[in-house]
């Protein structure tokens, strides 16, 4: 127990074990983040606690079982990582600066209730739960190794991490591969949003609570709902109880966020963005860095979606189709002008991040790669996924311009909304997105004004169709030219018929007998009771005329 | 496949009553005990045979939560059928259904045919909404209604086909425009337009059973 190596080990298990529970017993991916907060962590700022944290009798049971946990770590669970160097110069700072996170984390796991007793195993810990933890880490960090695995790129991911240096790391997230594996990304992916190390530190202790007072309850079986269906995407191999202990955690971290940010509605979609940064950051069983990402992810890119209604949602998606119309005009004709296609087929992509939608995990983690490093790529942020999304529709432009059988809604949304799961690189399609971004930046603006104009033009041509239809439903049939001219004689027209009958039948019997009196008496008699204005006014003068010869 | 009609409905109610699961038994026959949360809306499509009639159902599946309303009432436009769907082992699930009720009958046709479906009726021990409670609601309101399973399978079939034999029923009577796509009915492409307002033999008195 006494080498630093172990020291480690016991420090990080004690923060999982408590901040939403979550624990691994794997060390090796601590090391890099450690070189880099340990120059700025600070340990004396976390001495702030809350008055109502956890008894310190309660945080040393749970030092005590984490040591336990150190002590019986394998080796063997180790292997099939990438080791960095460092991992054995964690020092007794940093694992002091750990042991705060616990503390925070404690009074987390104390102020709800509801929650403890959803989760048994946190107020119990086995041997068993501790397997679980181990389990969910281990899995975690293998789930995403890219295919491709660089060594050189991932030395030039360490030292941009080292430096810090934010250019070369957005590069390194949207060049081919991205950040390679999720122990790269975990540090890389709160830099890329421009979370600080120091603000990591500071937060914790100031401003995170665990209770969740301001979600309501409903928001709660809403989250609890969703979370529940997330199993697909839940890394392979888990066992029973490390997949409840998965959902729990991430329930908790919703709430944690929600609280955080109480202007924010939960929409269905966010679970699946917490839980992409939650795998990401269980690599070290550092959920707290899933926290920070997602609070500063709502503030810079999902706020829109977290309004009340999905109104200005459904508005801003609609940029997708001003894109296409300027990028392949034909395109933009056959799905929003013919096939009068809504735009809810991307709905899902945007809302998070394509997670819902690509069958494979390592995808998703490479495409959140890729959308954050491009953060700076386009303004608003909130534009990229729709940028992304639009490229994907662009580069299959030919496939659907060719299917003659897309034709309306139906074929047309089910021909879009299966595009994600065709792909086969992402590689191609990522450099056609970074193209488009660079192709409009700076006209943002004017794309998301023509996509609000395409929504009402939209709209309206499913009115038209609407009442296109119920037009025709009225007996006309133009075909039968008798019944039509009728028709317009006699029902559009019937004055200026009514008139020329007149006239006709005057100048007939003037002809005629060659009695102007009759014809006269006739004529205003007809006048008087039948004609329009303009046409009496010009009768009465004729009339006149032939009285004064 | 050659249809005589296209019929297009919509699957509404809360979030978790088993909306895709309906429709997923209904299409693939098959259950998904954990199936994945509809974002937006989703589509699926199967055909049926009523009156010796080929008919294709087009069955767009919309998200539960209430803020998607906004999105999926784009899709309510234009249907013939809405299954609104509760789910028996939630109170509050039969609770909201007057608003899905207000909000479907505001945004589409009005000769639309609602189906009321309590889901999950394997799931008796955990029963909070009673069987009577639902049929009272339909009555009440001028539905259809059935408990299903789309577990089981149970009713499953029998709530999508028999809301497809009561839109072909108000087609014979001609309470429906068949012209009229907004009215969520479509004539199949091979057949021309035989006039449905003067039916030859009575409405769809001997509708045959589900196809497959």
């Amino acid at each position: 127990m006494s080498s630093p190596e172990e020291e480690t080990a016991n420090t990080i298990s004690s923060r999982e074990s408590s901040f939403f529970s979550l624990t691994s017993g794997n060390s090796v991916y601590f090391s890099a983040k450690d070189s880099l907060n340990a120059s700025e962590d600070g340990g004396g700022e976390k001495s702030s606690r809350s008055p109502d944290s956890t008894p310190v009798a309660q945080r040393k049971h749970q030092l005590n079982f984490t040591s336990s946990l150190g002590d019986g770590e394998d080796e063997s669970s180790i292997t099939g990582s990438d080791v960095p160097s460092a991992a054995s110069s964690a020092t007794l700072e940093e694992a002091e600066s750990m042991t705060s996170f616990s503390d925070a984390g404690d009074y987390c796991s104390n102020g709800n209730g509801s929650m403890d007793d959803l989760n048994p195993i946190k107020r119990s810990p086995s041997t068993s739960s501790v397997e679980v933890r181990k389990g969910i880490s281990r899995l975690c960090s293998t789930i995403a190794n890219s295919d491709s695995f660089d060594m050189s790129k991932k030395k030039e991911i360490e030292e941009a991490l080292a430096s810090k240096d934010l250019r070369s790391l957005r590069k390194l997230a949207m060049s081919t591969g991205g950040l390679l594996s999720n122990g790269l990304r975990e540090h890389t992916w709160s830099l890329l949003l421009g979370i600080s190390s120091k603000e990591l530190s500071k937060k914790l202790d100031t401003n995170f609570k665990m209770e969740y007072p301001d979600v309501t309850e409903q928001v709660q079986n809403l989250v609890r709902l969703d979370v529940a269906r997330v199993l697909k995407r839940f890394p392979p191999g888990l066992s029973d109880p490390q997949q409840d202990h998965l959902q729990t955690v991430l329930s908790n971290l919703i709430y944690a966020v929600l609280q955080k940010n109480p202007q924010a509605y939960y929409y269905q979609g966010f679970h699946d963005i917490s839980l992409t940064f939650l795998l990401v950051a269980s690599v070290e069983s550092n959920p707290y860095l899933a926290f920070m990402c997602l609070n500063k992810m709502i503030e810079t890119n999902l706020g829109p979606h977290m309004e009340k209604t999905m109104d200005t949602t459904h508005e801003m998606i609609h940029t997708i189709y001003a894109i296409i119309e300027q990028e392949n005009e034909k395109l933009y004709r056959k799905i929003v002008i013919e096939a009068k296609c809504p735009v809810a087929f991307c709905l899902p992509w945007v809302l998070t991040w394509f997670s819902h939608t690509l069958p494979d995990d390592s995808d998703v983690f490479r495409l959140y790669d890729y959308m954050l490093g491009s953060q700076k790529s386009t303004n608003p942020p909130h534009l990229i996924p729709i940028f992304v999304s639009a490229a994907l529709v662009l580069r299959n432009s030919r496939q659907i311009l060719q299917d003659k059988s897309l034709t309306d809604i139906a074929s047309m949304h089910q021909a879009l909304a299966k595009l994600p799961s065709e792909l086969k690189s992402l590689e191609p399609w990522l450099e056609e997105s970074t193209e488009l971004m660079r192709e409009y930046r700076g006209k943002e603006t004017s794309l998301m004004i023509r996509g609000r104009k395409i929504k009402d033009l939209q709209h309206n041509l499913w009115n038209d169709e609407t009442n296109n239809n119920q037009r025709r439903r009225a007996p006309v049939r133009r075909d039968n030219l008798l019944i039509y001219t009728s028709r317009l004689l006699f029902v559009r027209h019937r004055w200026t018929t009514i008139s020329l009958l007149v006239m006709m039948t005057a100048y007939f019997l003037q002809s005629r007998y060659r009695r102007p009196i009759f014809q006269i008496e006739l004529i205003r008699n007809a006048v008087d009771n039948y004609a329009p204005t303009p046409m009496r006014r010009f009768l009465q003068f004729v009339i006149e005329d032939e009285q004064s010869d | 496949m050659s249809y005589a009609y296209l019929f297009k409905y919509i699957i509404i109610g809360d979030t978790g009553v088993g909306k895709s699961c309906l429709l997923l038994q209904f299409t693939d026959k098959r259950f998904q005990p954990v199936h994945d949360l509809t974002i937006g809306v989703e589509f699926g499509a199967r055909m049926i045979t009523i009156d010796g009639k080929q008919i294709k159902l087009q069955i767009w599946d919309t998200a539960g939560q209430e803020a998607f309303r906004s999105i999926t009432r784009s899709y309510y436009r234009g249907a013939a059928g809405a299954l609104l769907v509760y789910d028996i082992t939630r109170r509050d699930t039969f609770n909201h259904l007057t608003t899905w009720l207000e909000d479907a009958r505001q945004h589409s046709n009005s000769n639309m045919v609602i189906m009321l479906i309590g889901n999950k009726s394997d799931l008796e021990s955990r029963r909070e909404v009673k069987k009577e409670e639902g049929e009272v609601f339909a009555r009440e309101h001028g539905l259809i209604f059935m408990e299903t399973s789309a577990k089981t399978a149970a009713n499953v079939e029998e709530a999508f086909i028999n809301t497809a034999k009561e839109i072909y029923e108000k087609i014979q009577e001609g309470v429906f425009d068949i012209n009229n796509e907004a009215n969520g009915i479509k004539i199949g492409p091979q057949h021309s337009p035989t006039s449905p307002s003067s039916p030859s033999g009575g409405p769809g008195s001997s509708p045959g059973s589900g196809c497959c």
